[in-house]
């Protein structure tokens, strides 16, 4: 909290206010960007299990990993629930995440706990279709782009001097990093492969 | 060579069809080859459809392979985490299973593990640009030209589940991979592989068939290239061309030999039509061989009709060219050869018969009668013994041709000739034919035909009163030599070699030389002397008697006047030849030179001028006695004498002939047949002159006997124009001592 004020009273901006931040992604045309995970680094809270306000949970349905992106802080457990009929074999061999959950079938579940962040291609060794990624962050301040490319990113201490921003089928290799400049109303854009932009958002 | 018509047909036909021979079989050279070609384009195509085809499939199945590879789990598993030791065993281990001569797993980051042929394993970097195409993804199979060799390189993504490298295939394309191209192929062709800038196109030797390959990602493609060599695609045809071109070159030889055979089957009758009209041209033979019934064969036949026609007219014409048209005897021609012929079988003789005065005979019976008369005569002739051929000579003279052994034998046999036993029946009238004969061998004169001869010994005959005569050379002379002795006569006029003479003329009552006699002297420079009777003939004959009469005339004139200067007066007789009397442009020239001195000159004339052109020859007379030139009858005895034509001619004188007065002696017979004319001629008015006085007795019984003058040698020879002064006072002188007694003269001349 000291941090928190010391940084208010740095940048001279009203105190104890919490901030949010609204994202708008999109590709260089103008079209929406889903799926797309904004993540701010530079703020002084840590994450845990409980920051997000969504399920640490990637079900099978329909031969498709869902949600399609997942955001899970890191050390959290992420639970593979199987709601298709056949059996799927989930796996990944990202890098300090790498796991093979083998065979189980309907409404069966298994989880993983994910220590390292970083990026978690998840695939199945049974439907080479079938890919969902995990985005392991380590703060609690990141959101995903719904259907129309925008975010909040709520209760911010500060206005963060960046973003990181990353979609699993864009162009770039590494994560984009947005100067913020203290704007809270962002609009960035995103070079991805247009198969990205009918991609299921949930 | 192509003057001949056979030649040129030939020529013209085997040239037109042969060359109708070679455009077929160039355009069947042509149209096969372009068939083939055309064949061999669509197989071509066909195979490089297949060839295409295989490409893809073999594409298909590297790229099936390198796909199979990059969904092994193990294999994903290992290049997801980078596990290179891994990587490259399973991709090892794969290539081996899989048949593949290259393989490469690349990472994202452009490492990349690659596994050769010989199972070789080594890292390496991979070049930007194959990074490029692999990320690119577009085209995952393709050609790629690596370090100066090409490639047959596909590739895989390899995704776990998100893309974490690729698996990538190469299968080098060496000479081996095409020619195992080449082996799969229907025809035999070259497959290579070219730059797709490479321009191709079928040539003359090649067929081309070029396919596009992709490149390699976003490597240049490169193009599939397939030859077919255009000699190995004619292979096959190439007997058909040896056939088509010897059957072309059989065809062409025996069109030549049927062209030349049915030229020579055309021109050959026209050949022997050209010699055979040459051979009638030449010989007027007729041969012609030719017995077709075509058209040559046809005017074969009427060239033939044709010539045998001509060679009737021929014969015709030469019939009436031997023939006399008026008799329709043979005429003279067909007689010498008539001769020509028979003198080559045995002796012959010529003879002339001479129908007597056959002048009278057409006068009387007419000109058509008189031909016919002829024919007759010829006719009866040519049956009589020993004829061999007869014709019609002159238009009183009948030729025959008849055997000869002697003189004798053929005048014995003439005179038994049966014209005169039976008249002839002309029409309704029966005429009686005299005839005279004249014969000539051929050896009787060098240079003259035997005809001509014939006809002069029947003129010789007439003259000498003979039936038949053989010509006698001596007679005639020298008939070659009389246009030359003309020619010399006629100079003689001017170099004085001809000259006159003058034979003074004795006149009874007068007792003195009261007229001379002119007569020719010629000495020719060559032969000599030259009897007159010889010469004056011959210019008789050859129309020299004008200007020869003409001089003298011309000369007398001068001599008289000459002769009057010297004081002598004396009337000069000058001969005129019969033929000249009836001749009324000489007769008036006569009267034109004469008529300045009347009485001063007398015209002798024989009485048978006179009897040859009677009306004439009296008419003429009379003007020249009007014109005051006197007119003596010559020769009065030795002729026909006829009192009529005696009574008819205007004359002033009448001449005795000679003959009578040479041989007179007082009581003979000739005494007195001259004692008689001397009587009649003075009855009748004339003057009379006696010749040929040569002794005195004779000029004495002349004087007794009333002849009025006398001329002979006894008074005086033929003396030149200078003499006759000194003649005339030596007569005179001689008269003077012995004159004849004017007293005992019988009776008194009327003049």
């Amino acid at each position: 909290m000291k941090l928190l004020l010391s940084l208010y009273m740095f940048v001279g901006l009203p105190a104890l206010a919490a901030t949010d931040l609204t994202i708008q992604v999109q590709t260089p045309d103008g079209q929406a960007v889903p799926n797309a995970v904004i993540m701010a680094e530079d703020v002084s809270a840590p994450a845990d299990a409980d920051s997000f306000d969504w399920e640490a949970v990637m079900a099978q349905s329909d031969k498709q990993f869902a949600p399609y992106v997942l955001i899970a802080p890191v050390g959290s457990e992420v639970s593979f629930p199987n709601r298709d009929r056949m059996r799927h074999h989930v796996y990944s061999f990202s890098k300090g995440n790498s796991f093979e959950i083998e065979l189980y079938g309907r409404d069966e579940s298994r989880s993983v706990t994910f220590e390292q962040s970083g990026i978690v291609a998840v695939g199945c060794n049974i439907h080479d279709e079938m890919i969902g990624y995990i985005r392991v962050v380590d703060t609690p301040y990141a959101a995903k782009t719904d259907g129309t490319g925008s975010t909040q990113i709520t209760g911010l201490n500060e206005v963060p001097s960046t973003l990181r921003v990353w979609h699993p089928d864009m162009s770039a290799r590494d994560d984009l990093i947005v100067e913020v400049n203290g704007r809270t109303d962002l609009t960035i854009t995103l070079d991805v492969d247009s198969a990205a932009l009918s991609a299921p958002i949930n | 060579m192509f003057s001949e018509f056979r030649s040129r047909l030939t020529l013209a036909f085997g040239g037109t069809i042969g060359l109708i021979l070679i455009l077929l079989s160039v355009t069947s050279f042509w149209f096969i080859q372009n068939t083939a070609r055309h064949k061999v384009e669509q197989e071509l195509n066909a195979a490089a459809t297949v060839q295409d085809r295989l490409w893809e499939l073999e594409e298909t199945d590297l790229l099936d392979k390198a796909r199979t590879l990059a969904l092994d789990f193990g294999f994903r598993s290992a290049v997801a985490t980078e596990d290179i030791p891994t990587i490259g065993s399973a991709l090892s281990n794969l290539k081996n299973r899989l048949g593949v001569t290259l393989a490469f797993a690349v990472l994202p980051d452009g490492r990349s593990i690659r596994v050769d042929a010989s199972d070789t394993e080594s890292l390496t970097q991979m070049p930007d640009s194959i990074m490029t195409a692999l990320d690119a993804d577009d085209d995952p199979a393709g050609i790629l030209m690596f370090q100066d060799q090409r490639f047959l390189v596909v590739s895989a993504p390899v995704k776990a589940p998100r893309l974490v490298g690729w698996v990538a295939f190469a299968e080098p394309l060496d000479s081996q991979s095409l020619r195992d191209l080449e082996r799969f192929s229907p025809i035999p062709l070259i497959a290579s592989i070219e730059s797709i800038d490479a321009s191709l196109k079928s040539g003359r030797d090649d067929i081309v068939s070029a396919n596009e390959i992709d490149g390699f990602g976003g490597f240049p493609p490169a193009q599939l290239v397939l030859r077919y060599s255009m000699s190995q695609a004619m292979a096959p045809y190439r007997g058909m061309f040896v056939a088509l071109g010897v059957s072309a070159l059989i065809g062409l030889i025996v069109l030549v030999i049927c062209c030349w055979l049915v030229a020579r089957g055309v021109t050959e009758p026209i050949r022997k039509l050209d010699e055979a009209v040459r051979k009638f041209g030449d010989t007027s033979e007729i041969d012609v061989e030719i017995n077709s019934n075509d058209e040559i064969g046809r005017l074969a036949k009427s060239f033939t009709s044709m010539a045998g026609k001509i060679a009737e007219r021929e014969a015709h014409i030469k019939q009436l060219s031997l023939t006399d048209i008026e008799t329709d005897l043979p005429n003279r021609r067909a007689l010498e050869e008539a001769i020509e012929r028979e003198t080559q079988v045995g002796k012959i003789a010529v003879v002339a018969i001479g129908i007597d005065r056959f002048a009278r005979i057409r006068d009387v019976i007419g000109q058509r009668a008189a031909n016919q008369l002829m024919s007759m005569v010829g006719e009866r002739l040519r049956l009589e013994t020993g004829v061999l051929a007869h014709g019609r000579l002159a238009s009183d003279t009948i030729g025959l041709v008849t055997q000869y052994e002697s003189d004798e034998s053929l005048i014995e046999r003439v005179k038994l000739f049966s014209i005169e036993d039976t008249p002839f029946k002309v029409g309704s009238e029966q005429v009686d034919v005299h005839v005279s004969a004249g014969f000539a061998l051929e050896t009787d004169h060098a240079n003259m035909k035997v005809t001509d001869l014939a006809v002069v010994a029947l003129n010789q005959a007439r003259e000498s009163g003979a039936l038949i005569q053989r010509f006698d050379a001596k007679r005639y002379g020298e008939p070659s030599g009389t246009l030359a002795m003309m020619s010399a006569l006629m100079n003689g006029l001017h170099d004085g070699s001809v000259s006159l003479v003058y034979q003074p003329k004795y006149d009874f009552r007068a007792q003195r030389i009261c007229s001379v006699e002119a007569l020719l002297r010629w000495t020719h420079p060559e032969l000599g002397f030259v009897r007159p009777d010889e010469f004056i003939e011959n210019a008789e004959e050859t129309g020299h008697i004008k200007p020869l009469t003409r001089w003298v005339v011309e000369k007398a004139i001068m001599d008289r006047l000459d002769m009057l200067k010297k004081g002598h007066d004396l009337k000069i007789a000058i001969n005129l030849s019969g033929r000249l009397v009836g001749d009324d442009v000489f007769v008036a020239w006569l009267i034109e030179t004469l008529s300045p001195y009347p009485g001063c000159f007398c015209l002798e004339v024989t009485e048978t001028a006179v009897i040859d052109d009677h009306g004439a020859a009296i008419s003429n007379i009379q003007k020249l006695r009007d014109s005051g030139v006197e007119i003596s009858i010559d020769d009065y005895g030795s002729g026909l004498s006829s009192l009529a034509y005696l009574k008819q001619i205007p004359a002033h004188e009448l001449k005795i002939d000679k003959a009578f007065v040479l041989a007179m002696t007082e009581g003979s017979s000739d005494a007195l047949l001259v004692k008689s004319t001397i009587d009649l001629a003075h009855t009748l008015g004339l003057r009379v002159v006696a010749e040929g006085v040569e002794t005195d007795d004779v000029l004495k019984l002349l004087n007794l006997m009333g002849a009025d003058i006398a001329q002979g040698y006894h008074i005086s020879r033929p003396i030149s124009l200078k003499d006759i002064p000194h003649f005339l006072d030596e007569f005179a002188a001689r008269n003077d001592a012995a004159a004849p007694e004017p007293a005992q003269r019988a009776q008194k001349s009327p003049a």
